[in-house]
């Protein structure tokens, strides 16, 4: 072996001199990158975006959607190819504007970046920096300290160029209060309206344009696919009553939960403490315990008058001495056992014989009772029922669900068995179809998709289970089908001559109303009929854009003056009998606040232009096959 | 054994004969390849340097710029001209600086920085959106034909629409219904390609508005 190594010497070297000049120029990247034979989805200045970067962005994207769509968001919107363009985009991006930084030398100083993450209120404990919570926060998430603060760099960095380039935007006062003036300006108007209705008389629709209409409008003809299915629903509300608590359950159940149900007795006491530990030799244990005896003695002459004095002066319990041994008011469990037993079963004001704890003897003296607030146990036992039952009943749903479906899968012939074997009720539904609302369950896209599925509408299988959410399954066949179709001429015919007859009797309205509108304007009269003054504004009125495009744009410098526009049931003049267009200053704070509303809109556009500029610069190579490909 | 060792002295002899000869040579290579290594450490460090502090001046600038401070924002900003004009933050600051002035109504010195960066942006897409703010900077001073000078030359792509709808808002200021109407009609037609239904209903409004004035 090391004999050919020396024979070759030159052969040998030559390798080994490749093999270092491709670490030099390639980086190690060249050997473990490559092999899996995978495309990057784009190329950004030559640099790759894998799909695994990808992946990761557009689940974070769709986490997001989700969050935000709540219930609508079906897995069909959240990849649909616009959105995985936006995720690519937004990658791409980020990749335009770090090279830029890199490129250009935007430093982040690190003062501010101390600065800015001091300020992030997820750190903060009583509105202040916690280092502690800091890490921690770090750690939850699975990040290092200086991986997240490079994250935080990079973000910075970006949000450099982004204040300069879009929030450096400047909308200029004048034409700001030009636009502010458009709003604003108000004409006051009426209308007169040729309606198709009645110019509907002696219009004719004849057989040939019907056939000519049915033939061009097929596709309105359209019946969609529609069934009539049968359907189980195997749910944890329908298990309810299959399931009854025992008595004895639902006492146990009073008994450990009594706190939500009132609350419990509770007792003030003071006491005095002689101390001994509980190891002690007996003569220090009666020694305390002759002492204790003799406090108690003490108190009873004077009917516990004295107790906070000789508490002061003889208590062993710091904590309690100095305030004439109060402890304030407990509930049960939550002392010593002696020391509650003796508090709870004292008179108020009582003085306690000598009771002997871990501590020493206490002398105890109950001071209050603030007896318990607890329902009794009949007056919530129906509550208490309907509890454990809602529980019963979600166990032996999670235990049963997947029997459930096994059944719905293993006999695909029939629900029966389904239903026999779980007590459940066989519904039958009307017509449904994709595409029209459905009633519920049927509302559900997957049962929907499930039930027009080539298994369970033409091989008569049962659907699988379908998870409807709060713990419903849901599991349906067809009954009855009947494929899409092309409704016969005979069964729109009436359809169709509604349809015609009103365009055509719109045309002839609007004729009238183009002539009307001519013979307006050069100052005839046409004994029209117009509606009650009303003023309209171009921003919220309730005007169609081509009417409010008719009213705005004509000619005011002669009032009355008269605009006419096409509508869908036929025509609309308007006469314009007044304009109002207030004189606006540049320091109106409309204007000011329109500004602000502006320049948003400005340096959004600005940003998209900077970042296409960026997109030109560097090179972007988008491949859309690799992209849609999931 | 022998045999080796005698291979080896030749070997050594050998390479003792090449050192001789190329000695000078390979160390003159190694030397001015570790130099030429550490002046470009150096000039890297010192690139980095710059940068940072061009970063702090920035950073104050933006931070002044939202607590609307418009003299430490044009201070930070000159000192970025001043000293840091090759860096990208001279222009960056310049933007911000002219925003602010600007808003806070000092006109002059708005146009002053927006024009520095219109002729000194380091791309097209800068220059191009300095120049259209420092003709809404005119626009508002008041400075009509210096607006319509600097939208004269056409900007790239991207700018093309918003250049041709401020000429016709600095026309419109100037009285000048007519020639307005021309620079709205021109912005349309940019527009018509684009899928932005709003912005064109504004440059229609802005046209009718005028018709309707004349």
């Amino acid at each position: 072996m090391f004999d050919a190594v020396r024979n070759n010497r030159i052969v040998v070297q030559g390798i080994l001199g490749l093999i270092v000049l491709t670490f030099a120029f390639f980086g190690i990247e060249s050997y473990l990158g490559k092999g899996s034979g995978e495309k990057p989805l784009a190329e950004v200045a030559g640099q790759p975006i894998s799909r695994a970067e990808f992946e990761q962005e557009l689940r974070r994207h769709q986490d997001r959607l989700r969050a935000q769509l709540g219930a609508e968001a079906d897995l069909e919107t959240l990849n649909s190819p616009a959105v995985r363009e936006q995720v690519l985009d937004s990658l791409i991006n980020r990749r335009l504007l770090t090279r830029f930084a890199q490129d250009q030398h935007l430093a982040v100083p690190d003062a501010q970046l101390q600065d800015t993450i001091a300020k992030l209120p997820a750190f903060q404990e009583e509105g202040r920096f916690s280092k502690a919570r800091y890490q921690q926060i770090l750690a939850s998430q699975g990040m290092t300290q200086p991986g997240f603060e490079a994250q935080m760099r990079q973000d910075l960095a970006f949000q450099q160029i982004i204040a300069a380039v879009g929030g450096g935007a400047v909308a200029s006062l004048s034409s700001t209060s030009q636009l502010l003036g458009l709003q604003l300006e108000e004409r006051k108007m009426r209308v007169s309206n040729f309606n198709a209705g009645d110019y509907a008389k002696g219009v004719a629709v004849s057989d040939e344009e019907i056939a000519a209409y049915y033939d061009a409008n097929k596709a309105r003809f359209e019946q969609a696919a529609r069934a009539k299915a049968e359907y189980v629903i195997f749910s944890r509300d329908g298990l309810r009553a299959t399931v009854k608590p025992e008595e004895k359950d639902v006492r146990q159940w009073y008994d450990a939960h009594q706190g939500n149900y009132g609350t419990p007795e509770e007792r003030g006491a003071r006491h005095i403490l002689i101390q001994v530990a509980p190891d002690a030799k007996p003569e220090a244990v009666e020694a305390a315990k002759a002492k204790a005896e003799s406090i108690v003695v003490q108190l009873r002459e004077k009917d516990g008058k004295n107790f906070a004095e000789l508490a002061k002066g003889e208590s062993q319990d710091p904590g309690s001495a100095a305030n004439g041994g109060d402890l304030g008011s407990f509930s049960r469990g939550m002392m010593v056992k002696p020391f509650e037993d003796a508090v709870f079963s004292l008179k108020p004001g009582e003085i306690s014989d000598p009771v002997r704890t871990d501590f020493g003897f206490h002398v105890i003296q109950t001071t209050s009772v603030k007896p318990s607030s607890i329902k009794p146990f009949d007056e919530v036992r129906g509550q208490i029922e309907d509890e454990l039952r809602g529980q019963a009943a979600a166990r032996k749903f999670a235990e049963q669900a997947e029997a459930f479906s096994n059944v719905i899968y293993e006999q695909p012939d029939s629900l029966k068995p389904a239903a026999e074997q779980f007590k459940l009720e066989i519904h039958t539904t009307d017509w449904i179809s994709k595409g029209t609302p459905a009633p519920a369950p049927f509302d559900n896209k997957r049962l929907l998709d499930a039930v027009f599925s080539a298994d369970v509408l033409d091989n008569h299988h049962n659907s699988e289970a379908i998870d409807l959410g709060d713990a419903r399954l849901v599991a349906a066949r067809v009954v009855s089908h009947e494929p899409a179709k092309l409704r016969p001429m005979e069964d729109v015919r009436g359809e169709i001559v509604a349809t015609l007859t009103h365009e055509k009797a719109a045309k002839a309205a609007a004729s009238a109303g183009e002539a009307a509108l001519e013979s307006l304007k050069k100052g005839q009269n046409a004994a029209l009929e117009f509606s009650p003054e009303q003023s309209v504004r171009r921003a919220g009125s309730s005007l169609s854009a081509s009417a409010l495009r008719a009213v705005f744009s004509v000619d005011s410098s002669k009032l009355p003056a008269y605009a006419g526009a096409a509508t869908a049931d036929g025509f609309q003049i308007f006469q314009i009998t007044e304009v109002k267009r207030d004189e606006i200053k540049k320091d109106d704070p409309r204007v000011v606040a329109l500004r602000k509303q502006y320049e948003q809109l400005i340096g959004e556009r600005d940003l998209a232009v900077f970042l296409s500029g960026l997109r030109k610069t560097y090179g972007v190579e988008i491949n859309q096959g690799e992209l849609q490909k999931s | 054994m022998a045999v080796y060792d005698l291979e080896e002295q030749e070997q050594i002899s050998e390479i003792k004969a090449w050192w001789e000869k190329y000695g000078t040579l390979v160390t003159a290579v190694v030397l001015a390849v570790a130099l030429s290594s550490v002046g470009w450490q150096a000039w890297n460090w010192y690139q980095r340097k710059q940068a940072g502090e061009a970063a702090v001046l920035y950073v104050t600038a933006v931070n002044a710029g939202s607590a609307n401070d418009p003299q430490k924002v044009r201070e930070a900003a000159g000192q970025l001209i001043e000293k840091h004009s090759g860096s990208a933050y001279a222009a960056m600051g310049a933007l911000i600086a002219g925003k602010v002035q600007a808003e806070s109504g000092d006109y002059k010195n708005a146009a002053i920085l927006l024009a520095w960066v219109g002729e000194h942006g380091e791309s097209p897409a800068i220059r191009d959106m300095a120049r259209l703010r420092l003709a809404a900077v005119q626009l508002d001073e008041g400075s009509f034909d210096s607006a319509l000078k600097t939208l004269e030359a056409s900007p790239g792509e991207g700018y093309a629409l918003a250049f041709a709808d401020l000429k016709g808002d600095v026309l419109a200021a100037q009285g000048k219904p007519v020639e307005a109407r021309a620079a709205y009609e021109a912005a349309l037609a940019v527009a018509a390609s684009s899928s932005d239904a709003q912005l064109r209903e504004l440059l229609q409004a802005k046209m009718d508005a005028l018709g309707a004035s004349k």
